[in-house]
């Protein structure tokens, strides 16, 4: 008998190119708009932006690692 | 190339972004626009194999921080406003938040919808949020809509507006190959499969469906299994499942997810299942018994639609506890295979790819549109509704004679809808007391729109108390009597009526002229309307106005 129910790996493995701080005026946001829109040139992109620390105060940009996708 | 963006989000399932998917990989395989999907989820599975590219955000309702909530907003805004997207396709809810962003504004917009029931749809109507679509795409067939139990209201909107088209379900289809496979990978031995799951594993409510669901079936398969039975379960959970763990036995696998799943469902033969639009279609695909456990929904009525489904493919309706769940499991292990099955439409990609490709287009300019004129006729009684429809100048062809023989957008009078059975009157001149006839029976007829020269609290009462299954809109017209030598006392009327409304119904009685006054009168009218700016539009037109009035909060 074995427990499965968290040790499936269903999530695409992604990595932090950068990270993005809410509350601090020197972080331009045009540069990180820029920059994702930079990634989504590559076929396939995968970018995530939905990790942040427990209040929000940091975004992370992080993207797929290109290995663990490909086309059914 | 440009760019078609999909916002698409989901809190506990993952049937918004799978349909998109589905979408945008066939707007991809077309090579014309680079299809993007921007999107709120709390899980990445579903983009493990995608081409599409994606750029996922948290649900933004649920970022701990107003301040964050509004950088990720004002982030969202400046990424749409860089990609400059030609085309926009949204998934069944018409989000505030979009349609706020200015990068959105006056863009091409769609919305694809699955099945909703009848009072959400009444709500989202209500409040005008279909109002801001070009297109609405509706995955189901017309039938199936008809089966929701919408209101009057949202189905003269549905049918007349001109804005919704039914596209058919919009699902995966797995290959025979595929479901052969799957049921190679579960039971190579040829062992009876049961597959249960309850979507993504999210709950609406705080009531433990997942984990009720989950547990009951593993405490079944136990019991089945000490008996001898050889069927095996295969539990997929979902990666929003937060229940108790489950544990793999004999005959139990265990998976948060399976990319798969299509396959599994068709290839089960007891599917024990939620049955949101993606497990159903899938499971309807093949030809296992169909156990169906609703849960709580967000505006799908899925308690309703399961036992509709039920009725139509044969299978059982359970609640997710052992009690009610294994009785059924056990005699959907007795029965055969289930006969009647149901593919997703061959044609429902391809027709929502096309549309997305219209709305993408650049168009040279845009154009007003002009002011619309119906004019309804009354014939004199020296000639005859139909013989005078017949001498009608070129410049009046799109007017309408009332009472004759018209096999598109005519128009009846009350008093003669018993007379005339001939035709299918588009509209209805309340010419008379309507009560002789129930607005069924107009409905019935195809009428779907009232034309009233004065308010009347009888026709009020009368549509109030016999709500027919399609309502019968209304609109109001301005009796003119044509005065012979002196048509300028219609062009008049007509110039002052126009000045406050784009869409005005006129009903211009020639019952005044002479015969021989007839032909010269129209010609007049005619030739100033040709010189107007104005459209003299048929029935269809000045319903739609009405039925599109339905979508802006502005009636019903």
């Amino acid at each position: 008998m074995s427990d499965t129910t968290n040790t499936d790996d269903v999530e695409p493995v992604t990595t932090t190119i950068r990270t993005f701080a809410v509350r601090r005026d020197d972080d331009d946001l045009d540069v990180f708009a820029d920059m994702i829109v930079g990634l989504l040139d590559h076929d396939r992109a995968l970018v995530d932006l939905s990790r942040h620390d427990q209040r929000a105060d940091i975004i992370e940009l992080r993207v797929a690692q290109p290995g663990r996708r490909s086309k059914r | 190339m440009r760019n078609a963006v999909f916002l698409v989000k989901n809190g506990i399932g993952f049937g918004h972004i799978r349909r998109a998917l589905l979408i945008a990989e066939a707007v991809q395989d077309a090579g014309r626009l680079r299809p993007i999907l921007i999107s709120q989820a709390g899980s990445l599975a579903l983009y493990h194999n995608t081409p599409v590219r994606v750029v996922n955000f948290p649900l933004l309702h649920r970022v701990p921080s107003a301040i964050a909530e509004d950088l990720y907003t004002d982030l969202l805004n400046r990424l749409l406003d860089r990609l400059d997207p030609a085309a926009v396709i949204e998934d069944t809810y018409p989000d505030a938040r979009y349609r706020r962003l200015p990068a959105l504004a006056d863009r091409p917009r769609l919305l694809v919808m699955r099945r909703l029931d009848g009072l959400s749809f009444d709500q989202i109507r209500q409040r005008g949020d279909f109002a801001y679509y070009d297109q609405i795409l509706i995955a189901q067939d017309r039938d199936a809509f008809l089966q929701e139990g919408h209101s009057g209201e949202s189905l003269a909107a549905v049918e007349s507006s001109g804005r919704f088209t039914f596209v058919g379900n919009i699902a995966f289809a797995p290959t025979a190959a595929d479901v052969a496979a799957a049921r190679t990978a579960y039971v190579p031995d040829g062992a009876p499969l049961v597959v249960v799951n309850g979507g993504a594993g999210g709950d609406q409510m705080p009531d433990g469906y997942g984990d009720r669901l989950f547990a009951a079936c593993q405490t079944i398969a136990a019991r089945l299994a000490e008996e001898g039975h050889p069927a095996r379960f295969v539990l997929v959970t979902g990666p929003y499942y937060a229940g108790r763990q489950l544990h793999e036995t004999a005959n139990v696998t265990v998976r948060r997810y399976e990319p798969h799943l299509p396959a599994l469902l068709a290839a089960a033969d007891v599917a024990v299942i939620k049955p949101g639009n993606n497990a159903l279609s899938e499971a309807l695909t093949g030809t296992g018994q169909l156990v169906l456990v609703p849960d709580v929904s967000f505006m799908e009525g899925l308690d309703e639609h399961a036992h509709r489904i039920a009725a139509q493919f044969g299978g059982a309706v359970g609640t997710p506890d052992r009690n009610s769940l294994e009785p059924l499991i056990r005699d959907a292990l007795t029965r055969k295979p289930r006969t009647a099955r149901l593919a997703p439409s061959a044609t429902a990609l391809d027709t929502v790819a096309h549309a997305i490709h219209r709305h993408a287009q650049s168009t040279p300019e845009a154009k007003v549109r002009p002011k619309l004129l119906l004019l309804v006729l009354i014939a004199p009684h020296s000639i005859q509704p139909d013989k005078l429809r017949a001498q009608l100048p070129d410049s009046l062809q799109s007017a309408v004679v009332l009472d004759s023989r018209q096999e598109d957008g005519g128009v009846v009078g009350l008093a003669s809808l018993t007379r005339i059975m001939r035709g299918s009157p588009m509209a209805a001149l309340v010419d008379c007391d309507p009560r002789e006839v129930s607005p069924q029976q107009l409905v019935d007829r195809g009428v779907r729109l009232l034309i009233e020269t004065t308010p009347s609290p009888v026709v009020e009462r009368w549509l109030r108390r016999q709500p027919p299954t399609s309502a019968l809109l209304t609109t109001s017209a301005e009796p003119i009597k044509a005065v012979p030598s002196c048509p300028d006392a219609f062009q008049r009327r007509t110039t002052r009526l126009l000045r406050s409304g784009a869409a005005v119904v006129v009903l211009l009685d020639l019952g005044d002229l002479p015969q021989p006054a007839v032909a010269d009168y129209l010609s007049t009218i005619g030739e100033w309307a040709a010189r107007q700016p104005l459209h003299l539009a048929g029935v269809d037109a000045i319903l739609a106005e009405q039925a599109d009035r339905l979508l802006t909060g502005r009636l019903g």
